[in-house]
């Protein structure tokens, strides 16, 4: 009984499948992808597509001959920089277009605690990162990367630039036993916060639509009672309306105006339901349907390249490497590929 | 040929107690007597259990890190830690910290692995996957009435160790115990940990421990009324959680505070060598708080838990004729859990089991077979209380001397054993799954023991073969939203141990042994074939690992070296060189001696010195939790008896 599988085992663990899946007219040649990894462990990466060895290599590492660290949290082109958020690290990297790293950035309270950077948003000429510790960084590239910070609610996470207006994603994941409902919002000028909005417990994206009048936001509820919502925040009036999009977990901001919405969830025995990625006009505040046929197993996380209109969908268990699906802007799949790390919560072509 | 000793009465006393280390019961048992935890030059349980094939303890690094133990890859809940009679239970956790536990008073250490090897075990001890008991002498009184013992121990990283003992005799038979034991330790150890290209070299913060644990006791004989033990362990202590090394920050934050009270009643008798009976009453009482001032939580986050449990034990033997015994056993104790947490539903488990055993033995054959009726029952003040469970676990294990003249055992076991899910497990806020059913441990294992005197040399050897088997194991799985726990896994474990034993008594003045052991582990796991880790080694299973001991004994000093050696395995799932961690090799040696103060043989000294890990290197049994590299213990004991 027992033994048979065993023995079976014995002679599959040599066999790997290939990496990746591609379709020959898809080139993946910029692609990088970054690597969350696991609390605790030090194995963020960001990994980049190597067209002889057709597979992703640590390219963090190669460059700087070090790992990334703990969490790997976000990534952001601003011109000529890269910038990479390490939450548990307390880190952020400023890297050259070969990831060679030209600034290393570390930033702290006035109590001299050091601070975990989350996730980017860019202005025309600033980098916005939210700290877990409750506050908002600015960081500006032409003072050689230099930081202030302001306070906004607790452990906040996604965030938005639109109009002269930084909107925050309050998630509270740590106020013990209760989590956030509010938005805030940080005027750019004075660089503080002037207003908050209320929106559905323990918000994580904002996304705003091209015209600005719009904003997104997905909340992921309190896991309870309370479910995890899509709401858009009209800025002329400051109402805040539901959409219809039930298991939301993710959202990305794609080409066209087009909001990328991830949802899943589970049965009734906790067994994780396959993700659908549904498409949202933005614009038009209208949903597009289903983006694409795919039932995306162990869905984790959802990017898009607004540029090339690509939509990366990442695919984890937390204990053995992701797999990324790219999409193209109809919703067909160019590629599947292993992500050589855990937990790749993000993929962008340079 | 060298002259063999003359043979002396007080060394055949010792040769059988040691023989106890390479036992041929029907089931493996590992042994380590008093003599031998002398001889090792051992101070805690850690590292008496690292001498031990098939034991491991996962140790996150110094004096006040969490180190627990786990037998033949199977989880630590999966082990039963018993000390004096009484359970050491952590029904939030499922496993015991053994690090509380020093080596000085204890008579002996067992692990018992694999299947049963005695039938006078209780219920509790039967069902587990495997037991680790520790056991106290009872004190034994010379002219004097009155015995005593100070010791102090100074070792690396600011660590001090004053011990104090005292046992009075209070009547013909009955001795009172009392003793203290105290350990600070800064646990301040510089490690060097590389990060590619970048060195770094920092000092462990913390990592401070401070630990009290007092004991109080009576024990008496009744004459013809049996034995009765009562007695009180308090421990409280205060450490700091180091956590994991994180890269280019390392601000750890978080502390946690201990204190439990545990009190037991044990009366044993014996009729007529007819009739064996163990009784016990227990209560536990354990209260931990845990810190943690990291600046993302708005408040500092203070969580504090309760749990209690009250047990009473019965178990009698009745052995009618000569070879045949029959064995009845009943546990039954209550846990609850009191938290602070959110949504804490405060359980009560009501568990009862029963076991029925029945040995058999003829001239050369052991026959060991019975089952433990397990039922539980769990009520919780909010919503629904866990399924209930009844099982019925059985187990067959025997022994056979396969030769009239040779000492050459051949055993064979199967168990069908089971673990509750924890508190945790069922209830931790959204995580809990209150649909969790027990995970299942089937054991098998084959073994041959062989062992011989031949002149001056003492030899033994011990080779088991053993498939383990897990189901429905309890593991995390994530959602895109929330992670549940969920009896999901399925294990595959095959391997062998192998144990050997060299005694060497040429000179009378001088005894060598060399202990050697080595075991091949194959852990996979099995569970999800489209998964990417199917069929890859589980987590921190080194495939070969081993361990040496080697001891000289002389009437100046004594010596012993001992040399652990793990090979390569995975801090995670995935059998990929991301999660490689390299092999390692941990030496230490120690130096003591004995002496007999002024001429009243009364007083005693005993001097020891030992240095840990010789090679200095950081290694992690945890991944990024290094251990401290070289360090030394000095300790002075006086003993009055």
């Amino acid at each position: 009984m027992g033994i048979l599988p065993l023995i079976f085992s014995l002679f599959f663990v040599g066999c790997e499948k290939a990496s990746v899946e591609n379709d020959a007219s898809s080139d993946l040649t910029g692609l990088v992808i970054l690597n969350n990894g696991n609390w605790g462990d030090n194995n963020g990466s960001v990994m980049a597509y190597d067209a002889v060895l057709q597979d992703f290599t640590d390219v963090f590492k190669s460059a700087n001959n070090k790992a990334l660290g703990d969490l790997g949290q976000d990534i952001l082109v601003l011109g000529d920089d890269i910038y990479i958020s390490v939450q548990g690290s307390q880190v952020i990297f400023v890297c050259d277009c070969n990831f060679r790293v030209k600034k290393e950035i570390k930033v702290s309270d006035s109590e001299g605690n050091q601070l975990s950077p989350n996730y980017f948003a860019a202005s025309a000429d600033k980098v916005y990162v939210t700290l877990y510790e409750g506050w908002l960084g600015e960081i500006d590239p032409s003072e050689d990367y230099a930081v202030r910070i302001t306070e906004v609610g607790p452990n906040p996470v996604g965030l938005a630039c639109v109009s002269g207006k930084i909107y925050v994603a309050n998630s509270g994941g740590y106020v013990q036993y209760y989590y956030n409902n509010t938005l805030s919002v940080v005027d750019e000028t004075s660089f503080k916060e002037v207003s908050t909005i209320e929106v559905n417990v323990n918000p994580q994206t904002v996304v705003a639509n091209s015209s600005g009048n719009l904003l997104y936001v997905s909340s992921l509820g309190n896991y309870g009672d309370m479910a995890p919502k899509l709401e858009v925040v009209n800025l002329s009036d400051g109402s805040v309306h539901s959409t219809s999009y039930s298991g939301v977990s993710e959202i990305a901001r794609g080409a066209d105006d087009t909001l990328y919405i991830l949802c899943g969830g589970y049965d009734s025995s906790w067994n994780p339901l396959p993700g659908t990625v549904y498409a949202h006009n933005m614009a038009l505040n209208s949903g597009k349907g289903v983006f694409s046929e795919i039932k995306f197993e162990k869905a984790y996380k959802i990017s898009a390249d607004s540029r090339t209109g690509n939509v990366f969908v990442t695919a984890s268990d937390y204990k053995t490497n992701g797999d990324v699906y790219v999409l193209d802007r109809s919703g067909k799949l160019l590629s599947k590929f292993d992500s050589r790390g855990l937990n790749p919560v993000k993929a962008l072509f340079l | 040929m060298p002259q063999c000793a003359p043979e002396d009465t007080l060394r055949v006393a010792v040769v059988a107690a040691e023989r106890e280390a390479l036992r041929n019961d029907p089931a493996p048992v590992r042994v380590l007597t008093a003599e031998g935890i002398g001889r090792s030059g051992a101070t805690s349980l850690d590292e008496a259990l690292r001498m031990f094939s098939g034991v491991s303890v996962k140790d996150y690094g110094g004096v006040g890190g969490l180190k627990t133990v786990s037998v033949r890859n199977l989880g630590s809940q999966h082990t039963v830690v018993i000390y004096d009679g009484a359970v050491i239970s952590d029904a939030m956790n499922g496993s015991a910290d053994i690090g509380r536990f020093n080596l000085d008073g204890v008579s002996s250490v067992r692990v018992s692995l694999g299947g049963t090897s005695d039938i006078f075990q209780t219920p509790r001890q039967q069902l587990s996957a495997a037991s680790l008991v520790i056991g106290t002498a009872p004190a034994v009184f010379g002219k004097s009435p009155v015995q005593a013992a100070v010791r102090l121990g100074v070792g690396a990283f600011g660590t001090w160790s004053p011990y104090l003992l005292y046992r009075h005799r209070l009547a013909p038979g009955w001795a009172l115990t009392a003793s203290a034991d105290y350990v600070y330790s800064r646990g301040n150890y510089p490690y060097t940990f590389k990060n590619g290209g970048l060195v770094i070299k920092k000092t462990r913060e913390c990592s401070d421990v401070s630990s009290l644990r007092t004991e109080i006791g009576t024990s008496g004989d009744m004459g013809r009324a049996g034995t009765l033990s009562v007695k009180a362990l308090f421990n409280a202590s205060c450490r700091g959680l180091p956590g994991s090394v994180v890269y280019y920050a390392d601000n750890p934050r978080e502390r946690l505070w201990d204190r439990n009270l545990l009190t037991s009643a044990l009366w044993n008798w014996n009729g007529a060598d007819l009739w064996k009976v163990r009784t016990s009453v227990g209560w536990t009482r354990s209260f931990s708080r845990y810190l943690d001032t990291d600046p993302v939580w708005k408040e500092p986050r203070k969580d504090e838990y309760l749990q209690n449990e009250g047990s009473v034990s019965a178990l009698v033997m009745f052995g009618p004729v000569k070879g045949f015994s029959v064995s009845a056993g009943e546990d039954f104790f209550v846990n609850t859990l009191s938290t602070s947490l959110e949504d804490c539903p405060f359980p009560t488990r009501f568990s009862s089991m029963t076991s029925l055993f029945a040995s058999w033995s003829c001239k050369r054959l052991t026959l060991n077979a019975g089952a433990v009726l397990t039922c539980v029952r769990e009520m919780v003040r909010t919503g629904q209380g866990a399924s209930p469970v009844n099982r019925i676990s059985p187990s067959l294990s025997l022994s056979w001397r396969l030769s009239e003249r040779e000492n050459l055992v051949l055993r064979a076991s199967v168990k069908d054993g089971f673990r509750m899910p924890t508190f945790n497990d069922l209830y931790y806020a959204r995580v809990g799954n209150r649909s969790l059913t027990p995970e299942k441990a089937l054991q098998v294992n084959l073994g041959l023991v062989w062992g011989r005197t031949i002149g001056c040399w003492d030899l033994g050897l011990a080779l088991d073969a053993f498939f383990n088997r897990v189901r429905d194991k309890i593991i995390a799985i994530p959602t895109m939203f929330i992670w549940r726990m969920r009896n999901a896994g399925l294990v595959n474990m095959a391997g062998a141990d192998f144990d050997s034993r060299v005694r060497v008594q040429a000179i009378s003045w001088m005894d060598v042994r060399l202990d050697g052991s080595y075991s091949l582990n194959y852990a996979v796991d099995v569970t999800d074939p489209e998964s990417k880790n199917y069929a890859h080694q589980i987590p921190y299973t080194p495939l070969h690992c081993g361990n040496a001991t080697l001891s000289v004994t002389t009437p100046w000093v004594s010596l012993s070296y001992i040399l652990s050696a793990c090979g390569k395995r995975y801090s995670s799932a995935q059998n990929i060189p991301e999660n490689r961690m390299e092999p390692y090799a941990d030496h230490s040696l120690s130096l003591f001696r004995e002496f007999s103060l002024g001429r009243s043989g009364h007083y005693f000294l005993r001097l020891s010195a030992q240095v840990r890990n010789l090679g200095g290197k950081n290694y992690e049994i945890v991944r990024y939790y290094p251990m401290p590299g070289l360090n030394w213990r000095i300790e002075m004991k006086f003993s009055f008896r």
